[in-house]
């Protein structure tokens, strides 16, 4: 499928491409990234799986995760988008689109993360239409849990995934 | 781009679509099924889903990829069978390696579909890559798999780990 390309004030967001994933590797090997989401760098057998996974959600169903560039050079700056990974978690997310987004080390701070969410957003209100979005954020990610909180989305529960503590949050439409 | 439609005479080899998921599960948590594969263990349906999105995602990736591989006369799923580039660390001789798997529910065991599949993925594998090494991995004791190897052109190059377990490496050139 021809995955939809968004344009904010300094952003785009596209489909991830073979070509970047030197960028896609380097960001997820930076352990300042992978502190709250996986716990640990990821090798690259790892991030190239979760990089096919990335596109062949796409594929399969027609809704997952951008590619986030800065318009001015095109520097890949990180990703956000929604997925099904079919968590086994609870409560229970299936049926309830979720959203994620990580950003590069030398993307933070400066509201990208922000921008890429409102605009992922926007498209998910339209393809998705009008229903609950959820996210899971572990409970030291402040900085994840504010883009969170100025999204709209409110703590729904606190529990565990794959054995570590996580905040469950829900932005109702 | 997708898995190009294969056919054989007994079975075809398409691209995998949500409605395989089912039953792509239910072979990954199949303990007969499992034991030969990567840990060992029975995929959680979670486990099982990452990986379906993988083969979803390697042929837009890399232009090449797994098939969903159906029985002609039923109509249903009996497994799968591909190429793939893990990039998983086996050192700099085996680095961007194609590597072939395949894998079958087990009532579609001893009817020689396997080789009948793998034997119509080397087809269009020496189409797309040309001539070209490839290689495909086993445990020690997986002797249906190592015969349909064998069959297909493979041979033994070394013995080693992968994710944790003896293994026998077998190569060839497409």
């Amino acid at each position: 499928m021809d995955i939809p390309v968004l344009e904010t004030e300094r952003l785009i967001l596209r489909g991830h491409r073979r070509e970047d994933f030197p960028d896609y590797l380097a960001m997820w090997a930076d352990p300042d990234v992978t502190r709250f989401i996986g716990g640990k760098p990821f090798t690259e057998e790892e991030s190239w799986a979760r990089f096919m996974r990335a596109i062949g959600h796409w594929a399969l169903l027609g809704f997952g995760f951008w590619s986030v560039h800065e318009k001015d050079g095109g520097a890949r700056v990180g990703e956000a988008g929604f997925l099904d990974v079919r968590r086994d978690i609870v409560p229970s997310m299936h049926d309830v689109p979720e959203m994620g987004w990580a950003f590069a080390k030398s993307a933070q701070g400066k509201g990208y993360a922000t921008e890429a969410v409102r605009a992922a957003i926007t498209w998910g209100e339209s393809h998705f239409g009008k229903t609950r979005f959820a996210c899971i954020i572990a409970p030291e990610n402040a900085p994840s849990l504010n883009v969170a909180a100025k999204m709209g989305f409110r703590e729904a529960a606190r529990t565990t995934y794959k054995g570590e503590p996580t905040v469950m949050l829900y932005r109702e439409p | 781009m997708t898995a190009p439609r294969l056919e054989t005479e007994r079975l075809i080899l398409r691209a995998i679509t949500q409605a395989d998921f089912p039953a792509f599960a239910a072979m990954s948590a199949d303990p007969v099924v499992r034991r030969y594969s990567g840990d060992g263990t029975p995929r959680s349906a979670e486990e099982s889903w990452s990986s379906f999105l993988v083969i979803a995602g390697h042929w837009q990736m890399t232009g090449y990829g797994s098939w969903a591989i159906d029985e002609k006369a039923s109509g249903s799923f009996v497994g799968e069978v591909g190429f793939m580039d893990r990039k998983r660390d086996r050192g700099p001789d085996l680095a961007g390696v194609p590597e072939m798997g395949w894998g079958l529910i087990p009532q579609a065991f001893g009817k020689g579909y396997a080789t009948e599949a793998v034997t119509a993925a080397l087809a269009w594998g020496r189409g797309h890559f040309g001539a070209v090494r490839v290689i495909a991995l086993t445990t020690a004791d997986n002797t249906a798999s190592i015969r349909v190897a064998k069959k297909c052109g493979f041979a033994e190059f070394q013995r080693g780990l992968s994710v944790g377990r003896p293994r026998v490496f077998f190569d060839r050139i497409l």
